[in-house]
């Protein structure tokens, strides 16, 4: 498993929605959800994006489910 | 008729020594209205006048989205996912006249693309003229029912 602080969903550049307190496992992602734009978080395809210090970690977002602001979603098992 | 929305797409921009940069193809309004905020000063006329400090650093920091400079090991220097202040900081280390090149090349491409929309909008009111000038109609030659 893979944890983080803070992550972001992207279409295309632009952020749509930020990840907080995220973990991955089995391409399944989890974690709290803020500063979500219901416009851009509607749209497709959408990117997980998250910075640590030894690198940049981008995976397509296959499927996304929001509920209570935490979200869940699957993602691509290759990084774009 | 497209979308009313700005799709996130980006153009990518050829600059001296083969270096690219990629930028915004478009602002959405949000953007612009946030970087013309740090763009432009208001005169007591109302009059809009570009800030004559501030204006290159919030156009270059509105449409830059990623490039491809190096640091002096040959690292790609990543900016891709940076905040705004964050980027802010990368790009006040450029030197001053590779700051202005990029600055141009922005300018450049954001000339192009308002000569590209006011062309579409030309050609949008040019293809809906017999609809929407309609002397004959609004004087009522041409309405009704010829029953």
């Amino acid at each position: 498993m893979v944890t983080g602080e803070r992550g972001s969903l992207r279409w295309g550049y632009r952020p749509v929605a930020s990840v907080l307190a995220w973990s991955l496992h089995a391409r399944t992602l989890s974690g709290r959800v803020t500063d979500v734009d219901t416009y851009g978080i509607s749209q497709r395809p959408l990117v997980f994006v998250a910075t640590t210090e030894r690198k940049v970690w981008r995976f397509s977002v296959l499927e996304l489910q929001i509920a209570d602001g935490h979200l869940t979603a699957r993602l691509s098992s290759q990084e774009t | 008729m497209g979308s009313r929305f700005v799709r996130p797409d980006t153009v990518t921009l050829t600059i001296s020594n083969g270096d690219t940069i990629t930028v915004r193809k478009r602002l959405t309004a949000g953007e612009k209205r946030d970087a013309y905020g740090r763009m432009y000063l208001s005169g007591a006329d109302g009059q809009m006048t570009r800030h004559p400090v501030l204006y290159g650093i919030h156009l270059v920091l509105a449409y830059l989205v990623d490039w491809s400079l190096k640091d002096d090991d040959g690292k790609k220097v990543e900016i891709a996912h940076l905040s705004v202040d964050d980027l802010k900081r990368v790009v006040d280390s450029l030197a001053h006249e590779d700051f202005s090149e990029i600055l141009t090349a922005i300018e450049a491409h954001e000339d192009a693309q308002r000569a590209e929309r006011a062309k579409k909008l030309l050609d949008g009111e040019s293809k809906s003229a017999p609809t929407s000038a309609s002397p004959s109609g609004a004087a009522g030659g041409s309405s009704g029912s010829a029953s």
